[in-house]
């Protein structure tokens, strides 16, 4: 059953990568429940699967196995056009590697999420403004990602994720491709904003500070969640 | 979905400066391909169509558009000019009728130049003889000068093997014209029906009645009019013998048929070459796809829907086609004017009748090729659409 207060749920979650007759079965049973506000981190080596697990609690692929729950609901059950809303509205990404589309300024990526819903690209541009701002990055707003340090592509990829001011952020070694004075602008930007918006935040992270900075941490071994 | 994406979205992919030199190399090489096939057919058929062209419009200029005539070769008189005078009044796209009166003669110029002719005679013209531009340097003559021309009608033959020419006039010279058409050049004495009669001693005779037009009509239906009515007044009742009416042109048909074919070969070898390139533009579609493969898998985790995905990539192989065709039609333009203005064709006027081939840009063929070859594009933009479909978000994203 899943947390009917959870804003994202994951029930007994399997995975395999097939590879023929080295298929590599990298998710063996996960469950857990993220609830509004919460900032949870998953730390586990690398291939243990944890991009895995976010692409799977993202809609961005299927569970082999189990099942996935945005609010309560299952958006495997309706088609992949409603799918797509529900990842746009509900759920936010930051990849390792900030993943801004290189052919537009950092404020035409921040404001693509609200165009994908249909806003016009006006309010779209006025809405990722805000947004902007708030991550201390206006000031490059009309430069192209090429064109910025990666600590601010890093934060214009943070202000995408809230754009549309999902309930749940999934963040994948968010300052995994950092220095040190850019990680900690980012972590702390990072944990400001989810606390300040009471957005949910899952941050797959190989860093132990930024695992203890978050309320609750989760370790992914051997395809199994669990305490530590 | 935001229009305004969607096109950033296509267009700045095709031009990105962050793919491979060697995607945005083949991009602009599907382009050009585009551009060189429509600019090719373009430039044919305006050459093609200006070829024909010049060959109606000095064939128009000189014979009348619609003629009337006795297929079996019997003379016409009088009561047929009023005849068909009469029909041709009921139908509102003719203004008129004139009596024609050609045969062949032998004109003799200054020193002694002799050169065969074929004297028209036509009830519109006036006094003195308009000659073709070459007949006049073959016998050297100008305007104002004085040619003699002898009817070889009544030639005979005399005891001691001399030609008797049955009658001489000479003939002032008004004007010298290019026909337009080497063979009117080089033949035709243009005189009023009078001298023409005087000349072969046919005081009655017409050999053709031509019809004239109101600028702009087809001869094609205005002639089946006329000829049916001229059947209705002759054989319908009872004369056995009956007068026909045909487009000008008809006399000519074989000529025109025939260059009709080979424009059409030509413009089949010629689209041909440009499928080829619209399947090339199709592999330059399918190596943007998998060079943004990555970024569609960013977009679909943004909540960019399959349909989304799927007419942004369309939308570039649009957007690349109707680059190409643009610049297709732009090079035709410009071919089409650059050779007519710097880069003349001449042409062997023995061979092909007339002097200069010159293009002329038709606005319906660019249009026609543009249409085809834009509709072609979508349909070979949509397999590498699909490719852009194949991969779950997740694996788009694993790709780098």
């Amino acid at each position: 059953m899943n947390d009917a207060s959870a804003v994202l749920s994951g029930r007994d979650i399997h995975f395999t990568y097939d590879r023929g007759a080295n298929a590599l079965h990298v998710l063996k049973g996960v469950s857990l429940d993220l609830h509004a506000g919460e900032l949870v981190a998953v730390m586990g080596p690398s291939g243990s699967g944890k991009s895995t697990l976010l692409h799977l609690l993202g809609l961005l692929a299927r569970p082999e196995r189990g099942s996935v729950f945005i609010g309560g609901q299952d958006p495997w059950k309706v088609n992949e056009s409603r799918r797509s809303k529900i990842r746009n509205r509900s759920l936010g990404f930051v990849f390792q590697f900030h993943h801004l589309l290189e052919e537009f300024t950092v404020h035409e990526n921040v404001a693509m999420p609200c165009m994908i819903s249909g806003m016009s690209r006006k309010r779209a541009m006025e809405t990722a403004g805000e947004l902007l701002r708030e991550v201390g990055i206006m000031d490059r707003a009309r430069h192209f990602p090429s064109e910025v340090s990666g600590g601010e592509r890093q934060r214009a990829a943070l202000a995408r994720a809230l754009v549309m001011e999902p309930s749940v952020v999934l963040a994948d070694e968010p300052t995994g491709n950092l220095d040190d004075e850019a990680t900690s602008v980012v972590e702390n930007l990072m944990l400001d904003l989810a606390r300040r918006r009471n957005q949910a935040f899952l941050i797959a992270t190989h860093s132990r500070e930024l695992a203890q900075r978050c309320g609750r941490l989760l370790m992914l071994d051997r395809g199994l969640l669990r305490e530590p | 979905m935001n229009l305004w994406l969607v096109g950033a979205l296509s267009g700045r992919q095709v031009v990105s400066r962050y793919q491979s030199g060697f995607v945005r190399f083949v991009g602009i090489l599907s382009i050009a391909g585009i551009a060189i096939g429509v600019a090719a057919l373009i430039v044919l058929r305006s050459f093609m169509d200006g070829f024909m062209g010049a060959i109606r419009t000095s064939l128009d200029t000189v014979n009348p558009p619609v003629y009337v005539f006795s297929p079996g070769g019997g003379r016409l008189g009088p009561a047929d000019l009023g005849l068909v005078e009469e029909l041709a009044s009921t139908l509102s796209e003719t203004t008129g009728a004139v009596a024609i009166l050609e045969r062949p003669a032998v004109a003799s110029g200054a020193a002694g130049t002799v050169a065969g002719v074929m004297v028209r005679g036509r009830s519109d013209k006036g006094d003195g003889a308009v000659l073709g531009i070459r007949l006049a340097e073959a016998l050297g003559v100008s305007g104002g000068d004085t040619i003699r021309v002898a009817s070889t009608a009544g030639a005979t033959v005399s005891g001691m093997g001399r030609i008797l020419v049955d009658t001489i006039m000479p003939l002032a010279v008004v004007s010298v014209r290019d026909f337009g058409i080497d063979e009117y050049n080089r033949s035709l004495v243009s005189v009023s029906i009078g001298t023409a009669r005087t000349l072969f001693r046919e005081e009655q005779t017409i050999s053709a009645i031509g019809v004239n037009l109101r600028e702009g009509s087809d001869p094609v239906p205005v002639s089946a009019a006329l000829d049916s009515l001229l059947r209705r007044s002759y054989v319908d009742e009872g004369w056995p013998v009956y007068i026909s009416a045909i487009p000008f042109m008809a006399f000519h048909s074989n000529l025109f048929q025939a260059l009709g074919l080979e424009t059409l070969a030509m413009t089949i070898v010629l689209a041909l070459i440009t499928v080829v390139a619209l399947l090339n533009l199709s592999s330059a579609l399918f190596m943007i796809a998998l060079e943004h493969r990555w970024d569609t898998g960013v977009l679909r985790a943004m909540g960019a829907s399959p349909a989304t995905v799927f007419v942004t990539s369309i939308t570039r192989g649009l957007s690349m086609g109707v680059a190409g065709v643009l610049s297709g039609v732009a090079l035709a333009l410009l071919a089409v004017w650059g050779v007519n203005r710097f880069f003349p064709i001449r042409l062997d006027a023995s061979v092909y009748w007339v002097e200069n081939l010159s293009g002329r840009f038709s606005v319906e063929t660019a249009v026609a090729v543009s249409m085809a070859t834009i509709i072609v594009c979508l349909i070979v933009s949509v397999a590498p659409a699909l490719s852009s479909l194949s991969d779950s978000p997740a694996k788009a994203l694993r790709y780098e």
